[in-house]
């Protein structure tokens, strides 16, 4: 064993060459960190809108201002990603769409439904 | 040609380098990545790789060709360097112990914890233990495998947890034993991988399959360990 | 056999089954949600609370929130044993990932008892 030895782990080298299936595993990823942030926001405005009248209508508020609406679009964005990409994993474990070409569509697809999520909710909050 | 070449020597230098070469290639006639780094090694006899049959069947020159790991042997190089600079360094993941031959202990480590082997205790016949032609088609696509070590250094998990994650070519081989009609261990095998590393690391990625100069599917192997783990812990 | 202390059920198996359990609650959870606001042409406050508070509602909730926090533990503590590693992070790296695992803990827990909190408060 050489412990002190270099070890070629060039990151974004490497990242540049991964295929598609690599990249839509990464974004089920960070989809899932961003959800797990994204949850506290979603627990604030929860308890704001199921307090009062007066605390609904500032939860509203947030939700329409710039910031809380950015942040709700990433946060239903990510979960309609992690949902899509989770569904796929699903199927993998029932061994489906355990082939290279397979798990590329699904990838490629995966990918396609989040981007038209995106647009979509883009479109709903503003 | 352009080559970028990834360069170590344990003795002079204190981390790698990457040096810029110029290579006249003939014209008329693709060459396989490996011709390349012999030309190379004329030129310049201190460059270290491994090989041995140049033809896909030892796994001794598996390395990393612009971001991808291949042999040297079959890879031609329009299809490493279709823009015409070709990238040479070692496998990702594994210590270096000189230019482009990495220290393959840890990925032999894990191959040897899967138990590599036939383990049959019951009495051995007289000439043979026999297989009918369907349990022997149970094993193509898995006894393929020619331990170059391309799928295990291409795989993020094996990357982060090499020490405790199997890892796709040791994998291949845990169900290879799995499946194999003859082998009376089944319980033993699946035991000693049910824990949240061993084989639950995969995350189904598929960099193994994208890169396997076999062609062989580890992944596909993987989630039939666990299905088997699932049926058995039930 | 790979042994590690901080795995959920200690077990890969256990690991894998909670996630994938987990992961239908929440995401039918998540489509109930969803389809109760496009469902809903006006939404305000005593539509909002009189939602929440069926009993059925505050059982799926709980649920949901329960499977969150094991769904949420099992991916956060793969994501800190994969990244949070001697090659980027020294010597040091497992003090690290105490910090990062802790802090997860602590918003999992928070995760658990702000909204049952909410849910189960209401009148």
């Amino acid at each position: 064993m050489h412990p002190d030895r270099p070890v070629n782990l060039p990151l974004p080298r490497l990242a540049a060459a991964m295929p598609v299936t690599a990249i839509a595993s990464f974004l089920h990823r960070v989809t899932g960190i961003v959800l797990f942030a994204g949850t506290l926001f979603l627990c604030y405005v929860l308890d704001l809108a199921l307090a009062d009248e007066a605390g609904f209508e500032r939860a509203a508020a947030i939700i329409e201002a710039p910031p809380g609406a950015l942040a709700t679009w990433a946060i239903l964005t990510s979960l309609a990603y992690h949902v899509v990409a989770g569904v796929k994993h699903l199927l993998l474990d029932f061994h489906v769409g355990d082939s290279l070409r397979a798990a590329k569509i699904g990838a490629w697809l995966t990918i396609a439904l989040a981007v038209l999520a995106a647009v979509g909710l883009a479109v709903w909050l503003w | 040609m352009q080559i970028s070449l990834y360069r170590f020597d344990p003795d002079t230098d204190e981390s790698p380098r990457t040096d810029s070469l110029e290579l006249d290639l003939p014209e008329g006639r693709d060459l396989m990545v490996l011709d390349v780094l012999e030309l190379l090694k004329a030129e310049d006899p201190s460059i270290a790789y491994r090989r041995s049959c140049r033809e896909g069947v030892c796994g001794s020159d598996g390395i990393n060709m612009n971001g991808r790991n291949g042999l040297a042997c079959i890879t031609p190089v329009s299809e490493a360097a279709p823009r015409g600079k070709l990238t040479l360094r070692p496998l990702p993941g594994l210590p270096v112990v000189r230019d482009l031959v990495v220290d393959m202990s840890q990925f032999y480590r894990q191959y040897e914890k899967i138990k590599p082997w036939l383990v049959n205790d019951t009495a051995p016949p007289a000439r043979e233990r026999l297989q009918s032609p369907e349990d022997r088609e149970k094993l193509n696509g898995l006894y393929e495998c020619i331990l170059c070590a391309c799928c295990s250094t291409a795989c993020p998990s094996f990357w982060w947890n090499p020490d405790k994650f199997v890892g796709p070519a040791g994998l291949l081989q845990a169900y290879r034993f799995l499946a194999d009609s003859r082998d009376t261990a089944t319980a033993e095998r699946l035991a000693a991988l049910e824990d949240p590393f061993s084989v639950f690391r995969c995350r189904g990625i598929m960099n193994c399959v994208s890169v396997c100069p076999k062609g062989l599917n580890p992944t596909r192997a993987i989630g039939k360990i666990r299905s088997m783990l699932l049926s058995q812990g039930i | 056999m790979v042994t590690n202390v901080a795995s959920f059920g200690r077990s890969g198996l256990a690991d894998f089954v909670l996630q994938r359990v987990s992961a239908v609650i929440v995401g039918l959870y998540a489509l109930c949600l969803v389809g109760f606001f496009v469902t809903t042409p006006r939404m305000d406050h005593a539509v909002l609370a009189g939602f929440f508070e069926s009993l059925p509602m505050r059982a799926f909730t709980t649920l949901a929130v329960v499977s969150l926090a094991a769904h949420a533990w099992i991916g956060m503590w793969t994501v800190g044993t994969d990244y949070v590693r001697r090659h980027y992070f020294g010597a040091g790296h497992t003090v690290y990932l105490g910090i990062y695992l802790v802090v997860c803990i602590g918003l999992i827990f928070v995760y658990l008892l702000w909204p049952l909190s909410v849910v189960w408060g209401l009148p």
